[in-house]
């Protein structure tokens, strides 16, 4: 646990690398502006007791020496204009520190964000395959964005607060106990209770708080269902029970709310309190010195203005301790995605081409303790149209993307061209292999630049080409805006064959050796099917390609054809050859698949 | 595409706030005790000030100490006096955010169940939601705590003015100088902040989609080894971030020290004219420090009201959407007589509700979402009390449109809908609905068990009710081998319970309800074949004597529907009984056959992996 506090704690300060002098420079200023700001009022005091009042100079060093300089009391008083250009100009100063503080800050804060965001992003980007195959999406997205979010007000806000408090305490403390030691002493007396008053409360305060941002889930749980559900729940006339469901969170969460504001309320009631006795202690007190001679009036006013700024931004203190503690947290949580190992020599290895044989020799492939591919061999002709043909599990997708490296396998070789894969570097093997899977995904870009997602400038013509050899232009035109039409969220909702179809034409554009299409024509209609494997066959050249089906016909006019079996070749030959095959899987299947055509008079 | 109506008005529109503020009534005594406590507060900060004065020139100046114990009284009772005004307004502010709150959520949320479909055909569900939270979170914060802020700031600019110029004419006029000053530079500065933060806001939920978008498209983007691209692509948003954030502290960076310099330009104004006047011997100590407090004290309040105008002016986009929910009619009321007679959603009058058989007539209705575009034209149709009828057809030919309109829950245009030989709108749209039994291609179930959701079809079913339910349409098998059976949770995240397990969950549900007329919008399509032939020997029990819809995908399973209707552009193509349409070797026959080669496809795939 302290070792993961620790660990934590680092990455914390990890995330402000490159950022550090901007951080301690702004501190500097901190202390600048912190400093100035209690010296200001000592302009006034200075006025009050010896400019116009005949008390000696009675403030330190670090104002007299400016007294002095701008010609002594006797001739400020005949000059008054010099203090209120010494309260103008300090201002100013103040002002030009703070600007430049908020800008170090910000940079600093902003900058370490983006840099975090930025290393975070490109992590998950270059982390394995097999990484992202195996992790909850959802949680990841969670992390990189709440977590993220967490560390940013950290490092924007937080971080600065929490300096200044601390800096303040310091330079405030110096400069009251030069003042006059029994009022700082009884300021600083008042820092422990004020301190532990609000952290007491945050801690309260931040157990209601999750107990409200539960109820409030619930309550949006609630309204979520029946939005999405509404034609539920009024085909069975329920919403009056609906309503009563409603109310029932509703109200619990105004509840929650209430109880937060109410321990608000409660801490800032006391805090006033005890920062108002404070006051009028500090106010009685100082009369009783001043009567007595041992206080002088202008400090008594710069000591009031001291305890207003000394104690205001400690009320916070339980805040900032709380949020020091949500960041930990949210550093750990990052730091385990940081600790995945990335995809390693990306681009390390040799670049042969790749339109030769493909080769699978004996290969042996489990993902954990499952068994995938066992012993697998399987020679690919370069040039050719291959199709694999297997049950679910039977291991047809991980044969494609062992091909790609997207994972090892772990004994056997796969050649191209008799080059082993594993030599040859990954980017350049994946770059020139297309793959389209049943489930594609795409980018919430345009259409065009979807299909033409390898080129920063995708090429029109050639990507409406695609298009229309995939048997999407026709879709793509009926959208108001073409193919400059944007995908997902913010534009429009392809259904799941126009989708695999964009895929399909994504793939088409751009120069690739080998073309891999996996079950991603299963939802598009049979007459597509054909239309697309036809245009298919006229352009890919001398491309190899793979086609991965349930659908006998998308497969039948393959060059050779693999019935893959528990992670073996069980059958391999043209189609005529399988179908000479008495019994064979291959043959089951199509004649299952075309006794539909002849089968359906039965129905009748 | 549905596209959001376009909430750009950055104009403060009273109308928008009128009918807001209509739910402030019932807090109005709270709404004063806020107001006078926090005008209370801010007469005590002026207070403290003379307090300070009395202090210089009342003891110090006159070197005594008497009536010392009645400062302190006063100060400390003051100061008590303070704090419990803070707990009295914090407190009344949090609870008339936290009602209001609840009441308009309350109010909007009525009203959208009420709402007819086309609404929700145009409104997504994100856009509801984030109405119901966000926005209404968002103005009521402001409406309730910005009633602190203009008490005290009113208060402490009314009170000072006044108070400075009862002490000194001339020094308050030289105070009151620096007001428009501040005003100008408050109203100015704040605009500009809300305007940064609302594009930090904007560009941090691009950031948001993006890493959705980086995460969820990662394994696709490998294979395109877009990688870096990617990558590329994040960094312009990361660094349009920063700049806007950048941009945002700057602008705040300059406004304080500026507003800080106007404020040190009047005290030092004070110190010349005031130090001037105290030698003198025209203005005491106690008054000249009375004025440079003050004088500080008047920015805040100053600010606050700039501040409060540029909250109410960022704040009435969300405002307006949340306004025009509360207002929104729906297109399908009920008719007060009908509404005198039948009841409403939430207090029927069943007492007065006919029984219903279950004939239903569409008699030349046209029905349309769009103006141009008729789903259904002319359409009619007769089916008999307890008939069982198939819609099939291409999507988008109107089916689904046709059994909503059984349902009411679309109205035609012209033309009307027979329930019964009554037209449909001459009875409550809760008599028609309380009456069907409704099941959907994507089933919804909600958060609860798997016992409650199928009981939400009668919610005063017994258990062994429940389960006779489940056991009727051939659910009970699976759920009792569910670790926790009938108590398994059900909604999302709950089980691994599968789509077409969840389709025969909704299944009972509306079995439970012991429909006259049911609707099955394709209800069946994700069941698998087994579970599939169990439904089809239950539903000849299930669908006796209850008129019945059925929208299938999958044609095998309607064959034995009394009549199947193609449905295509709005009208049927043809009609007859399975038998009779595979005869006559049309559309039907024809969509049939491709169907069934489908099926064969995806038979054959089991051979394989055996």
């Amino acid at each position: 646990m302290v070792n993961k506090k620790g660990s934590a704690l680092r990455a914390v300060l990890r995330y402000t690398r490159g950022f550090r002098l901007s951080i301690a420079a702004s501190f500097l200023l901190i202390g600048a502006e912190l400093a100035i700001s209690f010296i200001s009022p000592l302009i006034m005091s200075v006025t009050i007791d010896s400019v116009l009042g005949t008390k000696p100079l009675n403030v330190g060093w670090y104002f007299k020496w400016y007294i002095l300089a701008i010609g002594g009391v006797d001739y400020i008083r005949l000059h008054l204009w010099l203090m209120a250009a010494t309260m103008i100009g300090m201002q100013a100063l103040a002002g030009l520190i703070r600007f430049l503080r908020t800008k170090l800050n910000t940079h600093a804060g902003e900058g370490s964000v983006r840099e975090l965001r930025n290393r975070l992003y490109a992590h998950i980007q270059r982390l394995p395959f097999s990484w992202h195959a195996s992790t909850q999406t959802g949680d990841i997205i969670q992390r990189a964005t709440n977590d993220v979010d967490t560390i940013r007000r950290f490092n924007t806000g937080i971080l600065v607060e929490f300096a200044r408090t601390v800096l303040m305490l310091a330079v405030g403390s110096f400069i009251m106990f030069t003042i006059n030691a029994v009022l700082a002493g009884i300021t600083v007396a008042m820092v422990a209770p004020v301190v532990l008053t609000s952290i007491l409360f945050f801690r309260r305060i931040t157990r209601y708080d999750s107990e409200m941002e539960q109820a409030e889930g619930e309550l949006f749980t609630v309204m979520q269902e029946n939005l999405t559900g509404i034609r539920v729940v009024r085909a069975f006339g329920r919403s009056a029970y609906e309503m009563s469901k409603f109310n029932a969170k509703n109200d619990e969460t105004c509840r929650r709310i209430i109880k937060v504001t109410n321990n608000f309320a409660s801490l800032w009631a006391l805090l006033d309190l005890l920062c108002g006795i404070e006051i009028a202690v500090i106010m009685v007190v100082g009369i009783v010195l001043v009567v007595r001679d041992s206080l002088t009036v202008g400090l008594f006013t710069a000591f009031t203005s001291y305890v207003f700024a000394f104690f205001w931004p400690l009320r916070g203190f339980g805040r900032i301790l709380s949020q020091l503690g949500k960041t930990m947290v949210a550093a750990g949580r990052l730091e385990e995605i940081f600790d995945a190992e990335e995809e390693r020599a990306l681009d390390e290895g040799i670049t042969p081409p790749l339109n030769g044989d493909i080769e699978f020799k004996d290969v042996c492939f489990s993902y954990g303790a499952v068994p995938v591919l066992d012993h697998l061999n399987m020679k690919i002709r370069g040039g050719a149209t291959a199709a694999l043909l297997g049950g679910t599990g039977a291991g047809k997708s991980t044969i494609t993307m062992l091909l790609q490296r997207l994972y090892e396998p772990q004994s056997g070789a796969i050649t191209v061209g008799g080059v082993d894969i594993a030599g040859i570097k990954k980017t350049y093997l994946r770059s020139r292999i297309a793959m389209v899977m049943q489930e594609p995904f795409l980018y919430s870009k345009s259409i065009l630049q979807n299909i033409g997602i390898k080129f920063s400038e995708p090429d029109r013509e050639a990507c409406e080409e695609a298009a229309k050899d995939a048997c999407v232009h026709e879709d793509i035109m009926s959208f108001e805006k073409g193919y400059d039409t944007l995908v997902g969220e913010r534009g429009v909702t392809l259904s799941g064959g126009q989708k695999q179809r964009v895929a399909i034409a994504r793939a088409l554009t751009g120069e690739s050796d080998i073309l891999i299409f996996d079950d991603s024509l299963s939802a598009v209609d049979t007459k597509t099917d054909a239309s697309i494997r036809d245009a298919l066959r006229k352009r890919r050249k001398d491309a190899t390609t793979i086609i991965i089906s349930h659908r006998v016909a998308t497969l039948m006019e393959a060059d050779e054809i693999f019935v893959i079996k528990n992670g073996r070749v069980a059958e391999k030959g043209t189609h005529e050859e399988l179908m000479g095959l008495p019994g064979g899987i291959y043959r089951r299947t199509f004649e299952m698949q075309s006794s539909a055509e002849e089968g359906g008079e039965e129905h009748a | 595409m549905l596209e959001e109506k376009n909430y750009q008005n950055r104009r403060i529109n009273p109308q928008t706030w009128k009918r807001l503020l209509g739910y402030a009534r019932p807090y109005r005594k709270k709404y004063a005790i806020l107001l006078t406590g926090s005008m209370a507060a801010g007469i005590i900060d002026l207070i403290m000030s003379f307090m300070s004065m009395w202090a210089i020139d009342g003891f110090m100046y006159r070197k005594t100490t008497e009536n010392i114990g009645l400062f302190a009284a006063a100060a400390f009772g003051l100061q008590i006096l303070t704090a419990s005004l803070t707990l009295l307004f914090v407190r009344s502010a949090g609870q008339i955010e936290a009602h209001m709150t609840t009441d308009i959520r309350r109010a909007a949320y009525l009203k959208l169940q009420t709402m007819s479909f086309s609404f929700f055909d145009n409104t997504s569900v994100g856009y509801l939601l984030s109405r119901l939270t966000n926005d209404i979170s968002r103005i009521m914060e402001m409406v309730s705590w910005v009633c602190i802020d203009l008490g005290w700031s009113l208060m402490a600019v009314v009170a000072s003015l006044i108070a400075m110029f009862a002490v000194n004419f001339k020094l308050a006029l030289i105070t009151v100088t620096a007001v428009p000053l501040i005003a100008l530079l408050s109203v100015y500065f704040q605009k500009k902040i809300l305007k940064y933060q609302r594009e930090t806001r904007r560009i941090n939920s691009m950031i948001t989609s993006s890493v959705n978008e980086g995460i969820m498209g990662a394994k696709t983007s490998k294979t395109l080894v877009r990688e870096e691209l990617n990558c590329l692509d994040f960094t312009e948003i990361t660094e349009k971030m920063y700049s806007a954030s950048m941009r945002s502290a700057v602008i705040s960076a300059v406004y304080m020290p500026l507003a800080s310099i106007v404020i040190s330009a009047v005290t030092g104004l004070l110190i010349i004219k005031g130090g001037r006047d105290v030698l003198g011997g025209l203005l005491t100590v106690g008054q000249l420090n009375f004025f440079i407090n003050i004088g500080n004290m008047m920015f805040e309040p100053i600010r606050n009201f700039a501040g409060i105008f540029a909250e109410f002016q960022s704040c009435q986009a969300a405002a307006e959407r949340v306004s025009d929910l509360l207002g929104a009619v729906s297109d399908i009321e009920d008719r007060p007589e009908v509404v005198e007679k039948y009841g409403d959603f939430f207090n029927p009058k069943k007492e007065n509700w006919e029984p219903i058989k279950g004939e239903v007539e569409f008699e030349n209705v046209t029905l349309r979402y769009k103006e141009g575009e008729d789903v259904l034209k002319n359409f009619s149709l007769k089916v008999r009390a307890g008939e069982n009828i198939a819609l099939v057809g291409e999507t988008g030919g109107g089916k689904s449109t046709i059994v909503n309109t059984v349902c009411r829950f679309y109205e035609p245009q012209e033309g009307r809908v027979l329930i019964d030989g009554k037209d449909v709108r001459d009875r409550s749209q809760l008599w028609l609905q309380s009456a069907l039994g409704y099941v959907l291609q994507t089933p919804h179930l909600f958060s609860g068990s798997i016992r409650e959701n199928i009981r939400y079809g009668r919610l005063e079913a017994t258990d062994e009710e429940v389960v006779e339910a489940a056991k009727l349409v051939g659910a009970h098998e699976f759920i009792t081998k569910l670790e926790k059976g009938y108590d398994t949770e059900a909604g999302e995240g709950g089980s691994n319970m599968s789509t077409g397990q969840k389709q025969l969950i909704s299944f009972a549900r509306a079995i439970l309800a012991d429909p006259k007329i049911f609707v099955l919008d394709e209800a069946t399509s994700s069941i698998d074949t087994e579970a599939e032939l169990k439904i089809q020997a239950a539903s000849e029990k299930l669908l006796r004597n209850r008129t019945s819809f059925i929208i299938a995908h999958r044609l095998s399973t309607i064959r034995n529907a009394d009549r199947i209707l193609v449905i295509d552009g709005g009208e049927i193509a043809e009609q007859g009984s399975h038998r009779e349409l595979m005869a006559r070797k049309g559309r039907y026959y024809e969509l049939y056959m491709n169907q069934f080669r489908n099926e064969r496809v995806r038979e054959s795939v089991k051979i394989l992996g055996q």
